[in-house]
């Protein structure tokens, strides 16, 4: 047996040495060995080989470090392209609504009286900041990711990397609708009726906007109703439930002064300003985006739902 | 000398050129570098030797860097893509460092 293995041991050892020893290439002691005369393409054969080296070491280094700033400034170049966008868009947001309570403070100069029907549509529709009483519900996600997800960022499934989807946001807030909020804001998003909740990517999305937990919704109205109404619900059980297992967070309780922000409501699309037949109960459907899933209207608020020749 | 001027020179044609790599070559570059590199410490240590010779080094220079692409390119293709190119920059840095040792030992006597 010792037999056997010796000669392996040789070899694998030999092997090490000979790339430890031998470090030249043995073909220049061969080369000495034979003693052949030099020849006349010894020279440039060599100079031309040294070009190519230095050829070869120059455009490597140009691909590995200059080519990194390169992509470097173009990705700092978007970054500030975003941020200049964000920021006009917010610039101009603000300038809106600056503009649409202008509107209505010369409108309400030019209207007589006090005009109660138009306010309560303005305040269902989301175009004034509101305050006064309501609730708040807090919802949020565990301390720990139940699984994070494995892939390129932004390529799981929300369902994968959370436990509160879209779902829950949208019911909690169509509770509260039902329970007679009057204005109903997410994370300081005033919601309209042509509002969506809905998930894109790995986050919840509203109106376009994604969130991150915690998500609080804050909802106007009576505030002894509504947390009777919504302690009462399917939803809030669900909700507890989900805080036992999965361990989310979730409180809600009564608030003395809520504030919620107005939003820029944009034209209606496909509601058109015309004779209301009065016998018949149509309201105008809110005017909805194609696709999203867009929330409950507010139909059973106090006030009158919002027809559209109130959303000028 | 005449080789380390060859060797300016291939840098300012590359600076003055700047060739455009295909996409397909930038992986193996860097392995190419440190084949090359090996084959010219080689050359630079049988010139101190005094058994340089041309032939040699050209085709040490042109293999080593093509078989050194090649490993890595088909260790890219099995999956052991950077195993391999760590095996290679291994044996290859090991024999960079034994020629740069013999040449220290011409050059400084040490």
């Amino acid at each position: 047996m010792t037999e056997l293995k010796r000669p392996r041991i040789d070899i694998s050892s030999a092997t090490l040495s000979d790339l430890l020893n031998n470090t030249l290439d043995p073909g220049y002691r061969a080369a000495a060995a034979r003693n052949r005369p030099g020849r006349w393409w010894d020279g440039p054969v060599v100079w031309l080989g040294c070009v190519a080296v230095g050829l070869l070491l120059v455009v490597a280094y140009q691909q590995a470090h200059l080519a990194a700033p390169a992509r470097d400034a173009a990705r700092h170049q978007l970054i500030n392209r975003i941020d200049a966008a964000q920021s006009s868009a917010n610039r101009l947001d603000a300038q809106a609504r600056q503009l649409a309570s202008q509107v209505a403070a010369l409108r309400d100069a030019q209207l007589p009286g006090n005009d109660q029907f138009l306010r309560a549509a303005e305040v269902a529709a989301g175009s004034v900041a509101v305050s006064g009483p309501g609730m708040q519900v807090e919802l949020g996600e565990p301390a720990s990711q139940p699984t994070a997800g494995t892939g390129r960022p932004g390529s799981t499934p929300q369902s994968q990397v959370a436990v509160l989807h879209d779902t829950d946001v949208r019911a909690v807030v169509n509770e509260l609708w039902a329970d007679g909020a009057e204005a109903v804001a997410i994370n300081g998003l005033r919601l309209t009726p042509d509002s969506f909740i809905r998930v894109a990517g790995e986050s919840i999305q509203v109106d376009f906007t994604a969130l991150t937990s915690p998500y609080t919704i804050s909802a106007i109205g009576d505030s002894d109703g509504l947390q009777v109404g919504f302690a009462q619900s399917a939803i809030a059980r669900r909700l507890k439930t989900l805080a036992a297992v999965a361990g989310i967070s979730f409180r809600f309780g009564g608030k003395s002064k809520l504030r919620l922000p107005s939003v820029t409501v944009g034209e209606p699309r496909y509601a058109s300003l015309g004779p209301v037949p009065s016998e018949t109960s149509s309201t105008a459907t809110p005017a909805s985006r194609a696709t999203p899933a867009s929330t409950a209207a507010p139909a059973s608020t106090a006030t009158p739902s919002p027809t559209a020749t109130e959303s000028r | 000398m005449i080789a380390a001027i060859a060797l300016v020179i291939g840098v300012i044609l590359g600076i003055v050129f700047r060739p455009t790599v295909p996409l397909w070559i930038e992986p193996y570059l860097p392995i190419a570098v440190v084949a090359a590199l090996d084959a010219v410490f080689g050359g630079i240590r049988a010139r101190l030797d005094g058994i340089f010779d041309a032939k040699v080094f050209v085709v040490s220079f042109v293999s080593n860097v093509l078989v050194a692409a090649l490993i890595v390119f088909m260790g890219d293709k099995l999956g052991v893509g950077s195993q391999l190119s760590t095996a290679v920059v291994v044996v290859l840095g090991i024999r960079i460092f034994g020629n740069a040792a013999a040449i220290r030992r011409h050059v400084f006597r040490a």
